[in-house]
C-alpha cells in the first residue's frame, strides 16, 4: 500500500512539472498576444517591483486595498496631515496602474489642491515637482500611449508654471529655468550632440527625449527649453502622435497651438541666475510658421472649425505684435485675415489705422502682465534701433519707462505685485 | 514557578525552531530593512522621519501581531496535534504552569522582536537626521516639534448638554423645528452644532479659551501654542488673524500675527516671561481680524493645545512600543487560550477575529458614535429592525474592544506629543492586565477540561 502511494505521488509531482512545463511553454506567445491587443503596455521586466508585487500579491483584493488607501488619503487630507500623500498617491496609483484617470487625479490633487496651502514658495514648488514626477516618471511608464496622461503634464507646465494665476508661478518659472540651464545653459537645444550626461539628465529629471526636442526645433526653429510654454509644446505634440478621442485630440492640438502662441510672444528667456529676474523677449519669427501651421489644419477641413477662435486670437496677438514693433505692413496682411473672419471688425486701411491706434494705447494698467512686459521689450529695442536718432530713442526709452511705472503702480496689492509684478525696469533696460 | 519556567524555556526554543516564526522573523527584517528605502515622504526631513514611525514601525508590528497570533495558537494546539504536549503532562505539571509558560515565551519573543524594531527604527531616523543637510531654522523646528516629546494641555471639556437643551426649547418654541422633532435625537446633533461653535471665531470678532495649568510654568521655561484648522469647514480663504496670549485678568503676555492658509496644524513657540511665572491658568484668544474673510474653525478634538517640554524623542518612541508590547501580550493570550480549546486552525481564525476588530476599531467608534439610527419614512420596519441590530451588535463589539483601543501611539510619537509613562503604566496594569487575566482564565478552565492525555 505504502509502495503504491509513492509511485503515485511520484507520478503527480511528475505531471505537476510537466503542467507547469506546458504552462511555461505558452508564457511568451501570451506576452505576445498581451502585446497585440494592448492589454499591458509595459513589458514586466521593465515595471516597477511594488507594481508587480501588487497585482500578484493581492490578486482580487487589490481593488480593497487601493480602496482602503484612498479612504485614509481623504482623511489625511482632511486633516491637513501631507506627510504621507505623496507615499499614498504613490501607492493607489501603483495599484491600478493601467487608470490614467488614477494617475490624473493624485497628480492633480499634489501639485494644485496640496501645493496652494504651503504659503511658503519652496514647499509649493516642491508639491508641483511631486506632481509632474508622478506623471512623467511613473504614469507615462505604465501608460506611455495616454494621450490624457500627456495632456496633463503639459497643462501643469503651461497653467500651473506659465501662467500668472498661482501666487508662486515667478518662483517656479525661475526653478524650471534653473533646472534646465544644468543641462541646457543657453536654454536651445546646441547644433552638436548633447553628451550622455546631458541626454540623461533631460531623460530622468524632466523626462524629455532629445529626439522629439529637436524634431520640434526642425519645425518651429530654436526653442527656449527654460519656459513652461515649450514643455506643454514638447507634451501636446507627444500626446498628438498617439491614439486620441476626438475631445482628446482637439484638447490636445489646443494646448500645441496656445504654447506656440504663448512662444511667440514669449519665446526668448533672459534670465539673470545673481538676482533671479526674468524676461522674455517676443520671437516675431514663429508668426509666419504658426500662421501656416493654422492653415494647414483649417484650409478644407471643417472638423477643425474648433480653431477658428484659436485663430483669431492668434492674428490678433500677433498684429499687436507688428504694431507695436512698428511693422504695420505686416500688421495690415494679418489685420485683413482677422477681418474676415470677425464680422466686428471693417476691412480696409482706414479701418486698420483706428484699431492699431486703439491697441497701442490701451492704458497699461489693463494689460496683462504677459501683454505689458511685450510691451515695455518691444519698445526698449526699438530704442536701442541704431537707426533712429538720439532724441527719438530717448524718447521712446520714457514710454517703456512710463508704461512699466504705470503698471506696477496699478498692482492693488503687495501680493497682486509679488504675483504680477515686473522685474525692475533699469534691470530691464540695462539686459537687453 | 520553576515548572513555569522550564516550560518557558522549552516553548521558547520550540518558537524559534518553527518554520513559520523563522519566516515571519525574515518579514522582519525585510520590512525593517527594505520598506524604510522604498518609503516615499513629502520630501522634508520631518516627513521622512514621520514616515518612518508611522509606516516602517507601524508595518513592523502588524507583521508582529500575525507572528504573535500564528505562534500562540501554534504553541498549545500545535503541541497537542504533535504529541509534545502530551510527553510533557505525563509529569507532574499544572495546566496553569504549562499556559504561563507558553503566553510568557511568546510574549517574550515577540516583546524582543518590538524592541528591536523600535531600535531600528531610531537608527535609521538618526540616519535621516545626519544625511540631511538643514539650514540652522530648520533643525531647530525639528527639535522643537518633532525630534521632541511635548506635554500637551488641552481645553477642558464643558458639559454643553443643558446649553443644548435650552437651545432645543427656544428653537422650538420659535416654530424653527419642525413639531415631530424629537429632542433625544437632535440633543445629540446640538450639542455637536455648540462644540464646533466653541471652536469657531466669527470675522471681525475674537474667541478665548482658558487652560489650566497644572504646575505654574517657570521664567525661562519653554512653551508653544499649537492649534489645528478644521480645513474641511473653511475653504481655502487665507487666515488674516491674532493670536494672544494672556492671563486671566488680562495682561496680555504674548501676541502672534497669523497670515496663512487654513490647513493643518501650527505652533507658535514662546518662552515664558518673568510676569507669566506662577500663572495657574492661560487665556489663548484669537481674533479673526480679516473683514472680508470667512469664519475660522479649529478642530473640536485637540485642536488648541499648548505643549511644554515633557520628554526625549527616544523614549518617547520606546513607550510607545511598550504599549504595542501590551497590545501582543492580549493576543498572545487571546491565542494561547484559543490554542488550549481548539484546533490550531480554529484557535487561528477566531484570534484573527480579535485582531482585525482590533485594527477595525476606528470604523466601530464611528459607526457607534453616529448614534441609534432614527427610522428615515421610506424604510420598511423589517429593514429597519435589522439596522438596530447591526447599531447593537457595533455597540457589543465597541463595549468588548474599548479596553484595547489606543490613542494612536505611532501618531503621538511622530508628531513628538508625549506619551507619559503614567499613561502607560495605566493602560498596560489597569486596561491589559485585567484582559490577559480573564483569557488566563478561561484558557486554562479549558485546558484543564480538556482531555490530552489519552491514548488516542
Amino acid at each position: 500500500m505504502k509502495r503504491f502511494s509513492f509511485h503515485k505521488g511520484t507520478v503527480f509531482i511528475l505531471l505537476g512539472i510537466l503542467c507547469l512545463f506546458a504552462s511555461g511553454l505558452r508564457h511568451s506567445e501570451l506576452i505576445d498576444q498581451r502585446k497585440e491587443y494592448n492589454l499591458q503596455h509595459v513589458p514586466p521586466e521593465k515595471t516597477t517591483p511594488l507594481v508587480t508585487l501588487t497585482t500578484v500579491a493581492f490578486g482580487g483584493f487589490r481593488g480593497l486595498v487601493a480602496d482602503a488607501l484612498w479612504v485614509r488619503a481623504s482623511k489625511m487630507q482632511e486633516s491637513g496631515d501631507y506627510f504621507e500623500m505623496v507615499q499614498l498617491a504613490n501607492w493607489i496609483t501603483q495599484l491600478e496602474p493601467r487608470v490614467p484617470e488614477v494617475w490624473s487625479f493624485q497628480a492633480w490633487n499634489l501639485a494644485y489642491n496640496i501645493s496652494v496651502l504651503f504659503p511658503d514658495e519652496e514647499d509649493r514648488w516642491r508639491w508641483v515637482s511631486h506632481g509632474i514626477d508622478l506623471l512623467t516618471k511613473e504614469g507615462l511608464l505604465h501608460n506611455p500611449n495616454s494621450s490624457d496622461l500627456h495632456w496633463d503634464i503639459g497643462w501643469m507646465y503651461q497653467h500651473k508654471i506659465g501662467m500668472e494665476f498661482d501666487l508662486a508661478h515667478l518662483y517656479y518659472k525661475q526653478r524650471l529655468a534653473e533646472g534646465m540651464e544644468k543641462v541646457l545653459p543657453t536654454g536651445t537645444l546646441p547644433l552638436q550632440p548633447l553628451s550622455i550626461e546631458a541626454e540623461r539628465i533631460l531623460s530622468s529629471q524632466f523626462s524629455l527625449e532629445t529626439s522629439v526636442m529637436r524634431q520640434l526645433e526642425n519645425s518651429f526653429g530654436p526653442l527656449d527649453w527654460r519656459l513652461p510654454a515649450t514643455h506643454s509644446l514638447y507634451w501636446s505634440t507627444k500626446g498628438l502622435s498617439y491614439p486620441t478621442s476626438d475631445f482628446g485630440g482637439k484638447k490636445l492640438t489646443r494646448m500645441k497651438f496656445q504654447s506656440l502662441s504663448v512662444l511667440m510672444q514669449n519665446g526668448n528667456l533672459l534670465h539673470d541666475t545673481e538676482t533671479g529676474y526674468m524676461m522674455t523677449l517676443p520671437r516675431k519669427d514663429l508668426i509666419p510658421v504658426i500662421n501656416q501651421e493654422y492653415a494647414q489644419h483649417l484650409e478644407g477641413k471643417p472638423e477643425n472649425s474648433y480653431l477658428v477662435k484659436s485663430y483669431e486670437n492668434f492674428l490678433y496677438q500677433a498684429l499687436v505684435l507688428y504694431a507695436e514693433s512698428g511693422q504695420l505692413s505686416d500688421a495690415l496682411e494679418l489685420y485683413t485675415g482677422l477681418a474676415a473672419l470677425d464680422e466686428t471688425l471693417q476691412p480696409g486701411r482706414v479701418n486698420f489705422q483706428v484699431f492699431v491706434q486703439n491697441l497701442l494705447t490701451q492704458p497699461p494698467e489693463t494689460l496683462r502682465r504677459s501683454q505689458a512686459m511685450t510691451r515695455i521689450v518691444t519698445l526698449l529695442q526699438k530704442s536701442k534701433d541704431p537707426e533712429i536718432s538720439e532724441v527719438r530713442s530717448r524718447g521712446i526709452a520714457q514710454m517703456a519707462r512710463q508704461t512699466h511705472r504705470l503698471y506696477q503702480e496699478s498692482r492693488q496689492t503687495e501680493d497682486h505685485l509679488k504675483r504680477t509684478g515686473l522685474p525692475p525696469f533699469e534691470w530691464m533696460m540695462g539686459n537687453l | 514557578m520553576k515548572t513555569t519556567f522550564t516550560i518557558f524555556k522549552l516553548s521558547l526554543r520550540t518558537i524559534l525552531r518553527e518554520r513559520v516564526a523563522v519566516s515571519m522573523l525574515g518579514l522582519l527584517v525585510l520590512v525593517l530593512v527594505l520598506l524604510p528605502s522604498g518609503l516615499q515622504g513629502d520630501g522634508t526631513v520631518q516627513g521622512a522621519i514621520q514616515m518612518q514611525v508611522r509606516y516602517s514601525l507601524g508595518f513592523s508590528f502588524a507583521l508582529l501581531a500575525g507572528m504573535t497570533l500564528w505562534v500562540s495558537c501554534a504553541s498549545v494546539s500545535g503541541d497537542l496535534t504533535s504529541k509534545r504536549l502530551q510527553m510533557v503532562l505525563t509529569k507532574p505539571v499544572s495546566r496553569m504552569s504549562v499556559w504561563f509558560g507558553k503566553w510568557l515565551s511568546v510574549v517574550t519573543v515577540v516583546s524582543l522582536l518590538g524592541l528591536l524594531c523600535g531600535g531600528v527604527t531610531l537608527f535609521r531616523i538618526h540616519q535621516i537626521i545626519s544625511a540631511a543637510e538643514m539650514e540652522p531654522s530648520e533643525r531647530s523646528l525639528l527639535q522643537t516639534q518633532v525630534l521632541t516629546a511635548r506635554k500637551p494641555l488641552d481645553v477642558p471639556p464643558m458639559d454643553l448638554s443643558e446649553e443644548a437643551k435650552q437651545l432645543f426649547i427656544k428653537q422650538q418654541a420659535a416654530g424653527a423645528l419642525p413639531p415631530q422633532a424629537n429632542m433625544e435625537d437632535l440633543l445629540p446633533k446640538i450639542e455637536r452644532y455648540l462644540q464646533v461653535e466653541r471652536f469657531a471665531v466669527d470675522k471681525e470678532s475674537a474667541s478665548s479659551w482658558t487652560l489650566p495649568l497644572p504646575t505654574p510654568p517657570q521664567p525661562g521655561e519653554e512653551f508653544q501654542l499649537f492649534y489645528h484648522y478644521d480645513g474641511l469647514a473653511m475653504g481655502s480663504t487665507q487666515v488674516n488673524g491674532e493670536w494672544v496670549i494672556s492671563d486671566p485678568d488680562g495682561e496680555s503676555f504674548f501676541r502672534f500675527p497669523v497670515q496663512q492658509s487654513p490647513q493643518g496644524g501650527h505652533a507658535l513657540p514662546f518662552t515664558v516671561p518673568k510676569e507669566m511665572a506662577g500663572a495657574t491658568s492661560l487665556d489663548l484668544t484669537f481674533r479673526n481680524l480679516a473683514p472680508e474673510g470667512s469664519k475660522i474653525f479649529f478642530q473640536t478634538d485637540q485642536g488648541i493645545r499648548l505643549f511644554h517640554q515633557g520628554g526625549s524623542f527616544s523614549l518617547n518612541l520606546f513607550r510607545s512600543v511598550f504599549l504595542f508590547c501590551g497590545l501582543l501580550s492580549i493576543l498572545a493570550a487571546i491565542g494561547v487560550s484559543a490554542g488550549s480549546m481548539f484546533s490550531l486552525p480554529v484557535a487561528c481564525y477566531s484570534t484573527m477575529v480579535v485582531l482585525v476588530l482590533q485594527a477595525f476599531s476606528g470604523i466601530v467608534s464611528e459607526v457607534v458614535e453616529q448614534g441609534f439610527p432614527a427610522r428615515p419614512e421610506d424604510v420598511s420596519s423589517v429593514v429597519h429592525l435589522f439596522t438596530q441590530a447591526r447599531f447593537i451588535l457595533f455597540q457589543g463589539i465597541l463595549i468588548l474592544i474599548q479596553p484595547m483601543q489606543m490613542e494612536s501611539p505611532l501618531g503621538r510619537v511622530a508628531e513628538g506629543v508625549l506619551i507619559p509613562s503614567s499613561e502607560v503604566f495605566a493602560v498596560l496594569s489597569l486596561r491589559f492586565l485585567p484582559i490577559i487575566g480573564v483569557a488566563a482564565l478561561i484558557g486554562i478552565f479549558f485546558f484543564s477540561k480538556r482531555e490530552v492525555g489519552d491514548a488516542s
